[in-house]
């Protein structure tokens, strides 16, 4: 099917000169912001509340208008265009999810895509694709919000999001609203499903450490959203531009560099052959291996490739090596 | 004559008047859910304008009703119609206001995910704010309905129709016979008409509201 999810990929946005004033302020709410968002990958606005950041990526699709200054998403001049035409192309997600209550979740997923005039069969295969990917069962499109968990929610606003198939999706704190264990659930997934859509993804938190986890890319932003640095997260950690900067990554640096290193990254030792080792899923990150390590009182701990007791062991991973990867010497991430 | 025998004997009457009290009824409630939702659709975006707009279908509530009928025979001549203009002004203030209050309580994230997907805001107030506010619409159509039932009655005095005919034949010769059964007949008709009627809107409110915003 043409309208398959990886169908459209995500497209540049560049952002040149933006700034946005509102009447009777003395200073700009965000100022003179340039920024190049590449194709495919997610960048992550990182800053305090009040920074600007929801501000600027508003801006994106013109929920709020700039004052000056050009945008651009794959070349086109956004600011040429018809704002809801525009914002039919640019998936949106907010923490307070807003789902339509009255709408069943098939209703919310494909509003967009009926709107569009897409087909009635076209619009039940693509929420059923979608439901899929969010990790949601089919059944659900019967449903309402109401019936479904914070998190199911948000799995729908993801979905909803994605429903027209936009190459670019802005998402201002979507997980913020959850408790830790379904944020978590819910930035796997949403990794996941990343690596399988590949849109240009405009990311806000005032979360660092969901920036590092989130981010291909991080611009951590001053007030009135100008740009601290911006560069890749393991930059970042390696490397602070300056205090304000280093003040966001706080303390335990190290062990948050291990937390971006996944263990499918690192080379492995083979297996031994004693039993009772603690075992770890291979999408799992270093700093999760270091924490079973201390957990369970052990140097060592089995790779496996799934869940479960009966998974395949593809190695193990020794305390020698994490400290290798402190250091910066094992894995390519 | 006992209660039950004047009933009993003036049953088509007692009929007639009932369906004509509440046609007069249904037919004023309509046309103010028009005025009223169309109102509150035009003001509820600005604090001022939806302030007068409830400060004046408030102030019409105020008027005496014998006051208003009377007024209303000049432009309108007696029977159906004064009562049916004069029904539709008191009905318009719980309309108005619950559209206005409805309209404007609709979660703002839901206004947001809807703009933000790039519905134009006619499309956003029809297809999301409407229908979320419609069970609070729908209350004040409840209350509207309750307050016109009984001041239909009034119409009589207009030679309007409905069980108001009871009452003021009962009262306008009270001593008479079977004075007291008129007057207590319109009186107990239009209490069972209106908790009739209210049974039948809470009904079709449950109609009408989408499962998913049923608690």
């Amino acid at each position: 099917m043409p309208e398959s999810i990886t169908g459209r990929p995500g497209e540049t946005i560049e952002l040149t000169d933006v700034t946005k004033r509102y009447p009777g302020q003395a200073e700009p709410a965000v100022e003179a912001v340039s920024m190049v968002i590449p194709a495919g990958e997610v960048v992550v606005l990182v800053g305090p509340s009040g920074c600007g950041k929801t501000t600027t990526m508003k801006m994106i699709n013109r929920l709020i208008e700039p004052t000056s200054g050009t945008i651009t998403i794959g070349g086109t001049d956004v600011l040429t265009l018809d704002p809801d035409q525009h914002r039919r192309d640019i998936g949106y997600v907010i923490q307070q999810i807003g789902l339509f209550p009255h709408k069943r979740i098939e209703d919310n997923i494909g509003l967009l895509p009926k709107r569009l005039g897409w087909s009635r069969s076209r619009v039940r295969a693509r929420v059923a694709e979608l439901l899929e990917l969010v990790g949601l069962p089919a059944d659900y499109a019967r449903r309402y919000p109401r019936e479904l968990s914070g998190g199911q929610q948000q799995r729908v606003g993801v979905a909803r999001a994605l429903a027209a198939d936009p190459p670019v999706m802005l998402m201002d704190e979507p997980f913020g609203a959850t408790d830790p264990i379904t944020r978590d659930h819910l930035q796997n997934e949403f990794l996941r499903l990343q690596r399988e859509v590949r849109k240009t993804i405009v990311f806000v938190t005032h979360d660092f450490d969901e920036a590092l986890k989130m981010g291909d890319r991080i611009a951590v932003l001053r007030p009135r959203s100008v740009i601290a640095q911006y560069d890749t997260p393991e930059a970042i950690l390696a490397a602070p531009a300056d205090d304000y900067v280093a003040s966001f990554i706080g303390a335990g640096g190290q062990l948050k560099k291990l937390a971006l290193l996944r263990l499918r990254d690192v080379e492995l030792a083979p297996a031994p052959r004693v039993g009772g080792l603690p075992r770890i899923v291979v999408d799992a990150t270093v700093r999760d291996a270091l924490d079973l390590m201390l957990g369970e009182g052990s140097d060592v701990v089995l790779v496996t490739g799934d869940f479960g007791d009966d998974a395949e062991v593809l190695g193990s991973l020794h305390l020698q090596t994490v400290m290798g990867a402190a250091a910066g010497k094992a894995g390519n991430p | 004559m006992t209660f039950a025998e004047y009933v009993r004997e003036n049953w088509i009457t007692i009929v007639n008047d009932t369906i004509l009290h509440f046609d007069v009824t249904l037919g004023a409630v309509a046309i103010a859910v028009v005025i009223g939702v169309g109102l509150g659709m035009l003001t509820y975006r600005h604090s001022t304008l939806a302030a007068l707009a409830t400060t004046t279908t408030g102030a019409f509530l105020t008027i005496p009703s014998v006051a208003l009928l009377g007024v209303l025979i000049a432009p309108f001549g007696l029977g159906v119609l004064p009562v049916l203009v004069a029904l539709v002004v008191y009905a318009l203030l719980p309309i108005t206001r619950n559209t206005i209050v409805g309209l404007q309580e609709v979660d703002p994230a839901v206004v947001e995910a809807g703009r933000g997907m790039g519905l134009s805001r006619t499309r956003v107030l029809w297809d999301l704010r409407l229908p979320l506010a419609w069970p609070v619409i729908f209350a004040g159509v409840r209350v509207s309905t309750q307050i016109i039932i009984g001041i239909a009655a009034i119409g009589a005095w207009v030679q309007g129709p409905g069980l108001g005919n009871q009452i003021f034949n009962g009262l306008g010769r009270f001593g008479g016979a079977n004075s007291l059964n008129q007057v207590l007949t319109g009186t107990l008709g239009i209490v069972v008409l209106a908790l009739l009627f209210d049974l039948a809107l809470a009904g079709v409110a449950r109609l009408t509201t989408s499962r998913g915003l049923r608690a």
